[in-house]
């Protein structure tokens, strides 16, 4: 009896402690997907649902040209943004610890401006960049270089590619500069100390320190970027449509509830699995290192 | 071949407002265990880091080898160094952080492993090649940093309070293994530290530093003898120190007056009548004996023998620590066997050292 009695109040403690997150859990994310999850398997009828079970609407997400179209969109859309978000962010998170320490907080402190900043503003602020009268157009036209101005820039997947760029870039740079934090500079010196020259230093020692964060950041950027579905419904146009438009206008302009809920669960998965993958190679490096 | 494994010319090197290391000369020999002693801000880790190449001078330059080492980058440079906080590669297990610099030799596979093993046996840690440097323990770690840097063999090893971080008991330890090693090896071996007892256990030669300048160089003893200054009295060991003027020189000794007191004390070269010095007194070298009215004072003429009160009286085990108040209020810090006659606070006794354990001292 004695001996129950401190661990049935540690566990109610933890109870306590865990029900909050749990409750927010349930309520915002676990019931809603299991709602859509029970629609999914359901029959539009109509304009009602009929709620009897078939895997109709799987078949159709997954023998559809299109949906299988604008999946695979969304997820080039996707890691090209991360693929950017990371080639910009790495250089400049090494230069901040490296190099540029004196204006490290200036910095940070303009990245976090951009991250609260207001995000259609910065997706209307692509906009007028990218348009017909936008600034390059108008620079061009200016310049000579062009008689009349580019349509080509908007309403494209390079359109959607680069704002989604723009947005998300804080989510890598932050995991990437927090790695480059945590890097001990002893280790840098030590390596050199030993042999390795600024080259071998970065290849040896820097880059698969840091390479957790990459990941993380990589990761970040992939997620928000793929699953967007703001940017792509302003600026998508036909080559930008990403899943998430289609999703969306499943619920909405088409009244199909249950075939836009088996495209998300599909995605979902082709997300997870994705996800998964990173996390599977990120073991992986680490666990070669980067020794002999 | 050079007779100098380092040799330190004139360098000097400046941070934003203050100095690092002043106008800095010393010649390092060959095979010779040295430490760079002093307190922290002395310059002594800057110093080891020119060296290194690792951090550049503004003035002056390091010769390794008889080779001018200015403009090298610090891996062209014959040395390594071991980093207080061990700086092992987290990301690489045991074998590949001490076989590092052999894998950037592209030495073959076997040569490596042989000499891995050999450097584990070196430093005790046979067995422990396929660890993640995330296991060890301080102590193993810092085995391991040095294992990995002797591994390349250099012809100076730089060490940067390396035991800094360890506990007081594996620190004894390592400092027994470090000085085996070091006789083992014959490299030259540079040491910076801020404990004096490590420098005086481990080195051939001590360089005592203050604000980026040298104090005093010389062997433990010699430095524990005779400091030249009251820094180097007060930093290394304990001593008792007294303000005085000299009031008389002969060709055996002077004698200095403090606070009323006239004390007997070995000759210093530059000392005049009239000038103000310091007499540094070891605690160790003060007799402790019981008050004799009867006696005359100054029995010997070569001791200084003074009437004192016992304060207190702190029992070390093997020692018996005193301090007592000399007629003038001064505190007089002493040592005597724990197996020695024994006072209370309050005793009237005599205390007694020998004119020549009286260093003068000038600030």
């Amino acid at each position: 009896m004695n001996r129950t009695r401190p661990t049935s109040r540690t566990d109610a403690k933890l109870l306590f402690q865990l029900a909050p997150s749990t409750l927010y859990l349930l309520v915002f994310f676990a019931i809603p997907g299991f709602v859509l999850l029970l629609y999914s398997f359901w029959q539009k009828k109509g304009f009602s649902i009929e709620r009897v079970f078939t895997l109709k609407n799987y078949l159709t997400v997954l023998t559809t040209d299109l949906y299988i179209r604008v999946t695979l969109n969304s997820l080039i859309i996707g890691l090209s943004a991360a693929l950017l978000a990371v080639i910009i962010s790495y250089p400049l998170a090494y230069g901040l610890r490296f190099k540029l320490r004196r204006y490290q907080s200036t910095l940070l402190l303009l990245i976090f401006v951009s991250v609260v900043g207001s995000y259609l503003a910065r997706i209307y602020a692509w906009k007028s960049i990218l348009g017909q009268k936008g600034l390059i157009n108008q620079i061009l036209l200016y310049a000579g270089l062009v008689q009349e101005p580019l349509s080509f820039l908007l309403f494209n997947r390079f359109a959607v590619i680069i704002t989604l760029t723009n947005l998300f870039v804080p989510f890598a740079f932050l995991p990437i500069f927090s790695a480059f934090q945590n890097l001990n500079f002893d280790v840098v010196q030590a390596a050199r100390d030993l042999g390795a020259g600024p080259f071998q230093v970065f290849y040896r020692i820097t880059l698969p320190l840091t390479l957790p964060g990459v990941l993380a950041g990589f990761m970040y950027t992939f997620i928000f970027a793929t699953s967007d579905f703001v940017v792509t419904s302003l600026m998508g146009g036909v080559s930008g449509l990403m899943v998430s438009k289609v999703i969306a206008d499943q619920f909405g302009i088409a009244f199909n509830w249950p075939l836009g809920s088996a495209l998300a669960f599909v995605f979902i998965l082709t997300l997870a699995s994705g996800y998964l993958f990173l996390v599977g190679l990120s073991r992986w490096l680490n666990i070669r290192g980067a020794g002999a | 071949m050079e007779e100098f494994s380092v040799k330190i010319e004139a360098v000097t090197k400046r941070f934003v407002e203050i100095v690092a290391v002043q106008h800095f000369t010393l010649d390092v020999k060959r095979g010779e265990f040295i430490s760079l002693l002093g307190p922290s801000g002395c310059g002594k880790t800057t110093l080891l880091r020119i060296i290194a190449g690792l951090e550049t001078s503004d003035q002056g330059r390091i010769v390794i080898e008889g080779e001018d080492m200015t403009g090298q980058t610090p891996e062209k440079r014959p040395v390594n160094m071991v980093f207080q906080r061990y700086a092992l590669f987290p990301h690489m297990n045991v074998f590949n952080n001490i076989a590092f610099s052999q894998v950037l030799k592209k030495r073959p596979r076997q040569e490596i492993q042989a000499k891995v093993s050999e450097m584990l046996a070196l430093v005790d840690l046979d067995g422990y090649q396929n660890r993640n440097v995330n296991e060890l323990s301080g102590g193993q770690s810092q085995r391991v940093a040095l294992a990995r840097s002797l591994i390349n063999q250099p012809k100076v090893l730089l060490l940067d309070e390396p035991l800094g971080a360890l506990d007081l008991l594996i620190r004894k330890q390592m400092q027994l293994e470090l000085k085996r090693i070091q006789r083992h090896l014959n490299t030259t071996f540079i040491y910076v530290t801020h404990d004096q007892e490590e420098a005086m256990i481990l080195s051939n030669r001590i360089v005592l530093m203050n604000k980026g300048e040298i104090v005093q160089v010389g062997k433990p003893e010699d430095l524990y003898r005779l400091p030249e200054t009251v820094f180097a009295a007060h930093f290394i060991g304990e001593t008792n120190l007294l303000e005085g003027n000299v009031t008389r020189i002969n060709a055996k000794g002077m004698e200095v007056e403090v606070g009323g007191l006239r004390i007997k004390t070995r000759l210093h070269p530059k000392v005049k009548v009239g000038m103000q010095v310091w007499l540094s007194i070891r605690p160790e070298k003060i007799d402790l004996a019981a008050d004799q009215p009867d006696d005359p004072p100054n029995r010997v003429n070569h001791r200084n023998d003074l009437p004192a009160i016992v304060k207190t009286r702190t029992f070390l085990g093997s020692s018996m620590n005193y301090e007592a108040r000399l007629g003038n209020q001064r505190l007089m810090n002493l040592v005597t066997s724990a197996e020695a006659v024994s006072y209370q606070p309050r005793d009237k006794v005599r205390i007694s050292w020998a004119k020549e354990d009286t260093v003068v001292l000038i600030d």
